[in-house]
């Protein structure tokens, strides 16, 4: 996969020493992590301190890893034991519903979501969470049809530059551009937001 | 697409989000953003654009959530400078030594009551090894049970072992490692001591005024026939 090619130069650089090289690594992935874990916890404060956890030992433990798997694939597998040792230790089972029986457990799948284990949000954070989405949402949906386009066939169907090239009718080049502008567009409204909290 | 060496340098982070270059320029781009602070906070808001699109986002967002881990793990690394050996990987069952520093971890306790009980374990062992030994290694002939109960201190301090030489030698009780014993003789020391030792520790607790000293060591001697 061509994106884990940054992964792959950001861990060879995070093992190398480079602090600022797993930062990113951790900036890229929090959230996926911490959505993650917040399916096994109810506690939000459980599922921030697990989250540090899981990254914490993934930092400890990188010199281990030879990059056989993708480093998410590796991230993840950290994330899951680290929440199922400690729900264990804590005797917490009644929160979660098996984890080893649930679908996913081994792989990136995406695994069913649980009403009940959805209403822990902190209102400060649950507010923010509402208020990114809506300005990210609106900010796409204000943007130029080219540019949403380019952006949605990319983030949303996964589609390579070649191939929008070849759904849009342009040059590779030009994908590039409108990707990259309409990330900026959305970009300009989305920074003001997260500085400000 | 990976081999577009004229992308504009504005492009380029967008890009490599999307692993859309050569190797070459993810490493310049990856490069730049060591020295970038605000090329980082970047990098993950355009991460988080597409994330929000695919709801891939929690619930709840932590806008300082990355700097949160990487303070801690800042604090690790000079908590690991400071006891470079006691820290270890924790995923691995010696790294459980690391929950001795964690906040509220179940493992707080397990080092200690570990060594709590190992300790006394060692401590029993030490004391009824010899002891053991003494009984189970006792030579099948020549057991003479004493013959008075209440026998003086002098006497009582040492236990009389004779070889088939007829050479007597007195040896502290616990000294008798390099006999040999077999199941047979065992049996008949068990038949003729059992009885001897409730009746010499009824007897030296209650009408002997040396009840401070051991009933074993001092209760049979054994001689050549």
């Amino acid at each position: 996969m061509a994106q884990e090619l940054t992964d792959k130069v950001l861990v060879q650089r995070a093992q190398a020493g480079e602090q600022a090289a797993f930062e990113l690594l951790v900036r890229k992935y929090q959230h996926k992590i911490l959505r993650l874990i917040s399916r096994f916890v109810r506690d939000p404060d459980d599922a921030l301190d697990l989250t540090q956890e899981t990254f914490i030992k993934a930092y400890r433990a990188l010199d281990t890893f030879r990059g056989d798997s993708a480093f998410y694939t590796w991230l993840y597998r950290i994330a899951i034991n680290t929440a199922k040792n400690q729900l264990s230790s804590n005797g917490r089972y009644g929160y979660i519903w098996s984890l080893n029986s649930s679908p996913g457990f081994e792989s990136e799948e995406p695994m069913p979501e649980p009403e009940a284990l959805r209403d822990h949000a902190t209102p400060e954070n649950a507010v923010l969470t509402d208020e990114l989405e809506a300005v990210i949402r609106k900010a796409i949906a204000a943007l130029p049809e080219d540019l949403r386009t380019a952006l949605t066939l990319r983030e949303l169907e996964g589609l390579s530059y070649e191939e929008i090239a070849q759904v849009m009718g342009c040059p590779i080049g030009t994908v590039r551009s409108r990707i990259f502008r309409a990330r900026e567009a959305v970009d300009k409204r989305l920074k003001p937001l997260i500085d400000n909290k | 697409m990976l081999n577009t060496p004229l992308i504009p340098k504005d492009e380029r982070l967008s890009a490599v989000i999307d692993g859309e270059v050569s190797e070459k320029v993810v490493a310049e781009t990856i490069e730049d953003l060591m020295h970038d602070p605000i090329g980082r906070a970047r990098f993950e808001r355009y991460g988080m654009i597409g994330q929000v699109m695919r709801a891939e986002m929690s619930d709840f967002v932590v806008p300082d959530l990355s700097s949160r881990i990487m303070a801690r793990i800042e604090a690790e690394n000079t908590m690991r400078t400071a006891v470079p050996d006691a820290i270890v990987d924790d995923s691995k069952p010696a790294g459980k030594l690391v929950r001795l520093f964690g906040r509220g971890q179940p493992g707080r306790w397990q080092l200690p009551i570990g060594v709590a009980l190992v300790a006394s374990v060692l401590m029993v062992a030490f004391v009824l090894l010899p002891v053991m030994k003494q009984v189970s290694d006792v030579p099948a002939s020549g057991i003479q049970a004493a013959s008075t109960p209440a026998l003086t201190a002098d006497s009582q301090q040492v236990v009389q072992v004779s070889a088939a030489s007829d050479q007597s030698v007195s040896m502290p009780g616990w000294a008798f490692g390099g006999y040999s014993s077999d199941q047979p003789a065992r049996a008949r020391i068990d038949f003729y001591l059992d009885p001897y030792f409730m009746t010499h520790f009824e007897q030296t607790a209650h009408g002997s005024q040396v009840g401070s000293v051991m009933p074993g060591v001092r209760l049979a001697s054994f001689q050549t026939r």
